[in-house]
């Protein structure tokens, strides 16, 4: 291998990608409207609310010209919903991921916004998961990064941070335990295929050479055992062909 | 070929293959009852590696089962361990477990304790910014 790395996206890059997860910030100064890569943003304009990226608005924060508006799921009450979910409704699987945007009409229905007749569908990644329009109860793909992001540059703008801390702790322990079960009971779900719906891009980064190697080790335990039932398979195929071409012949 | 497979009156096989000691009898009876509790590393430091190649040669249905699940059970305990390396806090028991090892399972907790410590480093760096 060239590059020392391993494969898959080692922690700093998924952290480095999630600083492109727009955030809502209320500004202190006016800025005008910045030309990047991405688009334009939006000009800032003091007591209107904007969304930036999490990289611009940890900046302006820094800088003391804008204040970080928290995504509803990192309040303390909508986290400790999570962990009673995690620890106590399913003790298997992963909380959902965040629902796919959806916006009522005025007849009292709710339509999804996000459907293949408007021109652009967006994925995770580019939902607007973590602005203030996010929904509470579900942690979105780069939960584990923002929140941690948040908290060290922007722990004054989060609502009881030191409870948001010991609560993000909890998941983090009892989701690492998920994996941990989900990839050692490879019988429970059948055929050795397991759902990793909801984990998080950091969690991700964190278990991917444990899980594969896990994954390498029951492969090649069962590698023998995979050819001899493979050649029987090929045998019985070849009878069972026979019989099916009798039948053809048949009808 | 066929003189070796008529060879007389005594019809005995010229050539008998036996497991070898690390694969006997007692250890998979041990792995059987519990899989934790077994070192591994006292049988052979290539335990998984030996067993397999064994596997390649002979047809044992039984001896592939129990060592996926020696595997499976043992896997879980590993990944523990390699989280919690850090926090010394692991106990006698902890210890005797990781020093019972074979080279798979210690490459397993190489594995796990780098995703876990990557993890945690870029943690501490953010709040060092």
């Amino acid at each position: 291998m060239a590059l020392p790395l391993p494969l898959g996206l080692v922690p700093s890059e998924a952290a480095f990608l999630c600083e492109m997860e727009l955030v809502t910030v209320v500004p202190r100064q006016r800025l005008e409207s910045i030309e990047l890569l991405s688009g334009s943003t939006p000009k800032l304009r003091p007591p209107h609310r904007a969304d930036l990226p999490l990289w611009l608005a940890i900046l302006l924060k820094k800088q003391r010209r804008a204040n970080i508006v928290p995504p509803a799921w990192l309040h303390p009450d909508s986290l400790r919903e999570i962990v009673t979910y995690e620890t106590a409704i399913d003790v298997k699987d992963w909380a959902p991921p965040p629902p796919p945007p959806v916006r009522a009409d005025s007849r009292g229905n709710s339509r999804r916004i996000n459907t293949a007749d408007t021109d652009i569908v967006l994925s995770p990644p580019f939902l607007p998961s973590c602005t203030s329009a996010a929904p509470a109860g579900a942690l979105p793909y780069h939960w584990f990064e923002f929140a941690e992001m948040i908290l060290a540059h922007a722990s004054d703008d989060v609502p009881s941070a030191s409870e948001v801390r010991s609560l993000l702790r909890d998941l983090q322990e009892a989701r690492s335990a998920k994996m941990r079960a989900k990839i050692t009971q490879p019988e429970s779900h059948g055929e050795g295929v397991t759902s990793l719906r909801g984990v998080g891009a950091m969690e991700l980064a964190e278990s991917r050479g444990f899980v594969a190697s896990v994954a390498e080790g029951i492969r090649k335990i069962g590698a023998s055992a995979e050819t001899m039932r493979r050649e029987e398979e090929e045998e019985h195929g070849q009878d069972m062909d026979d019989d099916l071409s009798d039948d053809d012949m048949g009808l | 070929m066929f003189a070796l497979a008529s060879a007389g009156e005594d019809s005995k096989p010229p050539l008998t293959l036996t497991l070898p000691p690390c694969l006997s009898e007692q250890v998979l009876a041990a792995l059987k009852a519990d899989p934790r509790a077994v070192p591994l590393r006292d049988q052979s430091a290539y335990f998984y590696g030996v067993a397999v190649r064994m596997l390649d040669l002979f047809d044992e249905r039984e001896l592939s089962a129990i060592l996926r699940r020696t595997y499976v059970v043992r896997a879980a305990d590993v990944g523990l361990h390699a989280r919690k390396a850090e926090e010394s806090g692991l106990g006698g028991q902890g210890e005797e477990f990781l020093r019972g090892l074979d080279e798979w399972e210690r490459r397993l907790f190489r594995r796990g304790h780098e995703g876990v410590k990557g993890a945690k480093e870029w943690t501490d760096n953010v709040k060092k910014s």
